[in-house]
């Protein structure tokens, strides 16, 4: 997938600073824009791959801002960045049209999947039956993970963790994604089960082989790489 | 609703009373007319009889036997005319046997008392008469037919069935109309009820329009309506404004720590940075589940939201991310969980509260216990550890905020307070027991509930 268009409309600067240095390291072109009303201009003039709303701008709310942009018809996808991080905060996002909805504070390689699964879904582009990935092979239909040829038996919610892997391979992918989309979770359990689970996926990729493919990016999170 | 339909409506008692206190009057009122009907035409056939009998007697004292005979004679003749109600008589000898008149036999009336009454003739013509002696051998009956009365009285029952149905027709359909009437009124009021039970602040409940009791009912409930919505929406606002101004520096300061790890200042100062970012991210959550368990607590019984879960697969799945984590902790994880219980509920918020109950019992039990998760219809959740147990006097106090356990120091201490925030929501219970040993957390519907 080659670099997106993306609009990005955020009154905070030192915020959109960062959003605006991750995205260009990935190869995105995004137009940032302060204003609540600017953005919806632009948003109804250009075409975009992806929009990213914050959801309080000192003229106009991201929810307003979803609203109108739903009823002129653009079908952009829209990812909403809040402060406000809570279950029901999530589901007001949801509710006014965003189709993500992500918490402040959140790690770049995070908004980054987000906006390529936006971006995915919104082009239909389903990942293919195999994904193959440095040694190892995830196949989706059989359930079963390969590395260098040979089977690795796993239980279904490490299979499930490691098509995750597999499908962000060579991206940082965090706890949260992690519970997101392998146990459908939107909270943060205090404890650290994810590393747990994630510690016990590695042991079985790389128990008997050479290198690591799994590496713990400290702070953030996990990044498959090829060995 | 279901809800609704399960009620009786209050239409159906109204109009039913109101249909047989109509055909109640209307039996009455049709016994009484029937019955002075009947009195008055029975008095008049006896008057006519009576004065009939009088003349005869009359003519026969001043007139003779022949002059009677040939009176009754001219009546007879008289009355081949016609009319409705035709006179009979019968001039008889002592025996009965007829001298004059038209009644063929002897009737079942007896001269000597001139005795009075109904019978039947011979020929079955049915008759009011009265017999009497005019001389020992000059017996005298005088009848009069009283088809004219029993046709009048046919008519009244008549009247008074068409009547009747018409009234009945009308008492049913006003209080048809007069109780659909009031049930919507009042239904509106419950509509306006039922829309705040699922998160509905926003429809106002319009004004009654009548100065009545049940308009004053309605603008009541309207006004309460109105004033917990501008509650609600006010503590909405406010829990908002707060969560934005202490996230806000929260962002930035996790935005800063990030920037340093990414220039890639040694592995240790990162690691460290890393912790520091935790514990940043741990105060942000700390927040939310404060406002969380605020939220929760506010929403009792406010089932907005919900939707029918699978109860059992919710424990599945936590209990599949928990179980790597209890065997790293040395504790023997079982889970007993009964197939295809359902709840109307949040699936996110029962999924936090079981992570919560599970976190707490893998942090408490302690290495070698074994800990065990249950789930029945019912539902009931339990989760039982063969722990140290908590001491009897601290078994209420831990799901309060900010209660610790006593040999503690991880956690905010709000795990177990967000627990029973989100299950009392559910309309659902919390409750901590001894097992000897450990400690038994029951989950199940509130009593009465």
């Amino acid at each position: 997938m080659g670099g997106l268009t993306l609009l990005y409309v955020e009154d905070d600067p030192r915020m959109a600073e960062a959003v605006v240095r991750a995205t260009a390291e990935a190869g995105h072109r995004l137009d940032w824009t302060a204003s609540g009303a600017d953005g919806l201009a632009r948003a109804a003039a250009g075409p975009f791959d992806v929009i990213i709303l914050d959801r309080m701008l000192p003229d106009m709310s991201g929810m307003e801002i979803v609203k109108r942009l739903r009823e002129a018809g653009v079908a952009a996808p829209v990812l909403m960045l809040s402060a406000l991080g809570r279950a029901e905060n999530r589901i007001e996002g949801l509710d006014a049209g965003a189709d993500d909805y992500m918490a402040k504070p959140f790690d770049p390689p995070e908004l980054l999947a987000r906006v390529r699964a936006l971006h995915r879904r919104a082009i239909g582009q389903a990942h293919s039956a195999v994904i193959l990935f440095g040694d190892m092979e995830c196949h989706v239909k059989a359930r079963t993970a390969h590395r260098q040829g040979r089977h690795i038996p796993l239980s279904p919610k490490e299979f499930a963790l490691f098509r995750y892997l597999m499908e962000n391979a060579g991206e940082v992918v965090t706890r949260e994604m992690l519970l997101r989309h392998v146990w459908n979770l939107s909270f943060d359990p205090q404890t650290n089960v994810v590393d747990v689970n994630v510690g016990r996926l590695r042991r079985k990729l790389e128990e008997g082989f050479e290198a690591p493919v799994l590496e713990t990016v400290w702070g953030t999170g996990y990044r498959l790489v090829a060995a | 609703m279901t809800e609704t339909g399960r009620r009786r409506s209050l239409v159906i008692p109204a109009v039913l009373g109101t249909a047989a206190l109509a055909l109640a009057a209307i039996l009455i009122l049709y016994a009484v007319t029937l019955w002075v009907v009947r009195s008055e035409s029975d008095a008049a056939l006896r008057r006519s009889v009576d004065t009939e009998i009088a003349a005869l007697a009359d003519i026969h004292a001043t007139g003779g036997r022949a002059e009677l005979l040939a009176r009754v004679g001219d009546r007879l003749a008289l009355r081949a005319g016609g009319g409705a109600d035709r006179s009979h008589y019968l001039v008889a000898d002592a025996s009965g046997k007829r001298i004059a008149g038209d009644i063929a036999r002897w009737p079942l009336l007896s001269a000597e008392n001139s005795q009075a009454g109904f019978t039947i003739l011979a020929d079955g013509t049915p008759v009011y008469g009265r017999a009497t002696m005019l001389a020992p051998d000059l017996r005298l009956v005088a009848a009069r037919e009283y088809g004219g009365r029993t046709r009048l009285i046919g008519r009244i029952g008549l009247a008074f069935l068409l009547a009747g149905i018409g009234i009945f027709a009308a008492a049913l359909a006003l209080a048809w109309a007069g109780a659909a009437r009031l049930r919507r009124r009042v239904e509106r009021v419950n509509a306006a009820f039922r829309a705040i039970e699922a998160g509905d602040f926003e429809r106002a409940l319009p004004p009654a329009g009548r100065a009545d009791e049940i308009g004053a009912l309605t603008d009541h409930a309207g006004r309460l309506i109105h004033r917990l919505g501008d509650v609600i929406r006010a503590q909405r606002d406010v829990t908002d404004q707060v969560a934005h101004e202490i996230r806000t520096p929260l962002v930035h300061l996790d935005r800063q720590l990030l920037r340093l790890i990414e220039k890639g200042v040694g592995p240790a100062l990162v690691a460290a940075l890393g912790a520091v970012r935790q514990e940043a991210r741990g105060i942000a959550d700390l927040l939310d589940s404060l406002l969380d368990i605020a939220s929760s607590e506010a929403r009792r019984g406010d089932r907005a939201g919900f939707e029918r879960v699978d109860l059992s697969e919710i424990a599945a799945n936590i209990a599949d991310l928990y179980a790597e984590s209890a065997a790293e902790l040395g504790i023997d994880f079982h889970t007993d969980i009964a197939p295809d219980v359902t709840l109307a509920g949040d699936r996110m918020q029962l999924s936090r509260a079981l992570s919560n109950l599970l976190d707490n019992a893998l942090n408490y039990a302690g290495k070698g216990a074994a800990v065990t998760l249950i789930v029945e219809p019912g539902p009931r959740i339990i989760v039982r550890d063969t722990g140290p147990g908590i001491p009897e006097g601290m078994r209420e106090r831990i799901f309060e905020r900010f209660a610790r356990g006593p040999e503690s120091g991880k956690g905010h201490g709000l795990g177990l307070a967000l627990v029973r925030a989100i299950v009392r929501r559910h309309g659902l219970e919390v409750t901590c027991a001894e097992t000897h040993p450990g400690a038994r957390f029951v989950i199940a519907p509130e009593e009465g509930g």
